[in-house]
């Protein structure tokens, strides 16, 4: 399975859930100022709070994303992550 | 703290004259400002931009330099006003002096995004100095940053301050005193961007010690906090409680330094009536600038209180959160969640109000804030509000009160929708969707609060004393000029009353204030106010308003207030209007063909004109100011006023058919 059809839209994670952040579909200026608060491609997320606007954790930042953006930005879940990782070393 | 033991020469040190202070919001950059500078600062904004910036000085040894605190921004490359600012700062292309040094403050708690944003702006080529500032917050967090090592990295001087305790900053003074003279050489910053993530993690890895931020048990608080504070109804229940605290307390307080405050102007009204013999220079001063200054300054208390109270609460991290969960409300009429404070303080007064749109980050959110905020109902409204339900429900207490408490949701609904519109017509365009940090909770910090307060206090200060001092002179010269002079009628008045004098002084002091209504009806109906307000009567006319209450209208534009003590001296009653003998005094006057002055179509369409009008100077000189145009607080001035109109009008036919 690709990378691109196990990625999720953050919206779809629940609180608690761990996840790697892989594109957007945000408008530019959006994708700039998430990258500036420290959300860019392969950083790590947890979600702190789900519903229609949830909270992530990247880093040390939380951020508040509503529905939208969260939408838009598709992240592969941890426990996938991992075995994508353990598949490619076997 | 001040360099002031500093040990430095200065006779061989180059000290910049000019350092830029640069650094992503809630990184304590304010606090770090208000610790080098304290009051020596003052706020203003940027020549040919609406971005605000606070000026400041600091001692470095027997030398002062100008620090320029530029908004907090999350970097340099964004398409934001505050973004481009800086650009043009760090390029030497703004219309300010260039600065010869730059000061970046980052969060020693979360390095690796504040990186990012150093590498920016050294990128500019300016002497720069990097303050890792909350180095007290990461040691408690064990977390340990070896600033010697990133000084390699990036190629420029890192200090590790506290800009709270005070720890580190008179080093940091040291080292802005030796941008030029110390090389660190050039860093090992990749010049290609892709490679600056990777960077950055090798540099977290070298320089900064012990355990994440992340994990640890502080966060297991901020979670439970958060999962309280964030709650769909939970979150909107606490807000709603914290606001009703804020305003409670903002109410309970300024009631006493208000009183003072206008006992002060009383004071000085009377020392400069004593001292100025009478004439056109005693009554501009008297009624003109002492006047006018004592309506607006009067909000002074509000507006501090507001200020520090907002400080306190934006100090603890919670602010943030209020607007994540107000966000879903109000986003679905183009506001933002962040919209709400400024809204709800607009309730008190629309002065503090526009002025707190300041913490909506995008222009056209604080735009359209700025512009419906009016129409919440503010206190100056309550009189009328009052006045109008007391005369549509006259011994009918709870549909006269539901009626009260209608003017404000119909106030709120106008503001909503008015937001709505705008944003689908004058200030078009995608909305900007939430994406908000939600700091760490920190305990609030006195110093920032009361510094922030007293520059919010002189910025409206400085606002009053100029723009609103000027409108309220020529306001009080269309109504001043020309003058009637004393009516024989008034005359005849006052001879009497000096002959009853002896034998009945009540009588007598009835007759006085007779004659003095009189006059004033006169100076008002022949004053350029009064003669406009002729003009205009038409005008009002499908309202119901006749020329007597057109001219009450027209002079509450002043102020709204202004309308019961016009009522009150144009129809010759008390001067309480919580005196119930004064609203059946003027619920009993009538017009010249012997019908009501106030029957009921015409109250009830006062009250909705009253509701939507906008009719407060100062609040249009602080939409100019806030906006930076004159053109919002005349786009604002017309809706209002043609709205209030229209719904005036509409409630004027409605009301008389069912009547």
């Amino acid at each position: 399975m690709t990378l691109e059809t196990r990625s999720i839209p953050l919206s779809q994670l629940s609180r608690g859930d761990r996840a790697i952040v892989d594109t957007d579909a945000l408008e530019a200026d959006e994708s700039a100022m998430l990258r500036a608060m420290g959300l860019v491609c392969g950083s790590e997320v947890t979600v702190c709070r789900s519903g229609r606007n949830c909270i992530v954790r990247v880093e040390s930042t939380r951020l508040g994303l509503s529905l939208r953006v969260a939408k838009r930005i598709l992240a592969l879940p941890c426990a996938c992550a991992d075995q994508e990782a353990s598949e490619s070393t076997d | 703290m001040t360099s002031d033991t500093a040990t430095h020469d200065d006779s061989v040190t180059r000290i910049p004259t000019r350092v830029l202070l640069l650094g992503n919001p809630n990184t304590g950059k304010t606090t770090l400002f208000n610790r080098l500078c304290g009051l020596r600062s003052k706020t203003a904004n940027f020549p040919g931009s609406t971005v605000e910036a606070r000026l400041g000085r600091f001692r470095v040894g027997h030398r002062t330099s100008d620090l320029i605190d530029l908004p907090g921004i999350y970097g340099l490359d964004l398409d934001s006003p505050e973004s481009k600012l800086a650009r043009e700062m760090l390029a030497g292309e703004a219309q300010w002096p260039e600065p010869e040094a730059v000061l970046v403050v980052l969060d020693g708690t979360n390095l690796a995004r504040n990186l990012r944003f150093a590498v920016e702006a050294l990128e500019h080529g300016l002497p720069t100095v990097v303050a890792v500032n909350m180095i007290d917050t990461a040691r408690r967090r064990g977390l340990s940053i070896d600033t010697e090592r990133l000084e390699g990295h990036l190629g420029c001087r890192v200090v590790a301050v506290s800009a709270r305790t005070g720890e580190g900053t008179e080093a940091l003074l040291e080292a802005l005193a030796d941008t030029e003279s110390v090389s660190l050489g050039t860093g090992d910053v990749p010049a290609d961007r892709t490679a600056l993530e990777g960077w950055t993690t090798e540099v977290v890895a070298s320089c900064q010690g012990g355990s994440r931020a992340v994990g640890d048990p502080r966060d297991s608080v901020h979670d439970r906090l958060d999962a309280a504070f964030t709650h769909p109804l939970l979150g909107i229940l606490v807000f709603a409680g914290v606001m009703i605290g804020l305003f409670a307390t903002i109410f309970s307080i300024a009631t006493v330094p208000m009183d003072l405050v206008d006992v002060l102007f009383t004071s000085l009204g009377a020392l400069v009536s004593d001292v100025v013999p009478p004439g056109a220079l005693h009554d501009l001063l008297v009624d003109g600038v002492v006047g006018g200054l004592a309506g607006t300054v009067v909000f002074l208390p509000q507006i501090c209180l507001l200020f520090f109270l907002l400080s306190l609460l934006e100090d603890t991290g919670y602010l943030a959160r209020a607007a994540f969960v107000i966000d879903r409300v109000v986003r679905r009429f183009g506001l933002p969640g962040q919209a709400f404070v400024p809204l709800l303080s607009s309730h008190a007064c629309a002065l503090p109000g526009i002025m707190a749109t300041r913490l909506i980050p995008d222009r056209r959110d604080r735009l359209a804030t700025i512009l419906v905020a009016p129409f919440m109902s503010c206190t100056a409204r309550m009189p009328v509000y009052v006045l109008l339900t007391s005369m549509l429900f006259a011994d009918r207490p709870l549909l006269a009160g539901l009626a009260f408490a209608g003017c404000y949701v119909l106030g709120g609904v106008a503001a909503l929708l008015t937001a709505l519109l705008a944003r689908r017509t004058i200030l078009p365009g995608r909305s900007t969707p939430m994406i908000l940090e939600l700091p760490d909770y920190r305990i609030p910090s006195l110093r920032n609060a009361l510094l922030t307060t007293w520059d919010r206090a002189v910025v409206f200060l400085r606002n009053a004393g100029t723009i609103i001092m000027g409108i309220s002179i020529v306001m009080w010269w269309l109504s001043a000029y020309p003058q009637a002079g004393e009516q024989p009628a008034a005359v005849e008045l006052r001879t009497e009353a000096a002959q009853v004098a002896p034998v009945d002084e009540a009588r007598s002091e009835t007759l006085l204030a007779e004659a003095d209504t009189l006059d004033l009806r006169a100076q008002q109906s022949g004053s350029f106010a009064g003669r406009i307000g002729s003009v205009v009567q038409p005008v009002f006319a499908p309202l119901g308003m006749d020329s007597q209450l057109t001219v009450a209208v027209l002079t509450s534009f002043l102020a709204r207030e202004v309308f019961v003590s016009t009522m009150v001296v144009l129809l010759g009653t008390g001067d309480d209007v919580e005196d119930r003998g004064v609203i059946e005094e003027i619920r009993g006057a009538r017009r010249p063909d012997g019908t009501p002055l106030f029957d009921a179509p015409t109250s009830a369409a006062l009250l909705v004109f009253f509701v939507l009008a906008m009719q407060c100077l100062p609040t249009l000189a602080v939409t100019r100011r806030e906006a930076g145009s004159w053109k919002w607080a005349g786009l604002q001035f017309a809706w209002m006023s043609a709205l209030a109109w229209i719904l005036g009008f509409a409630t004027y036919l409605l009301v008389g058919a069912l009547a």
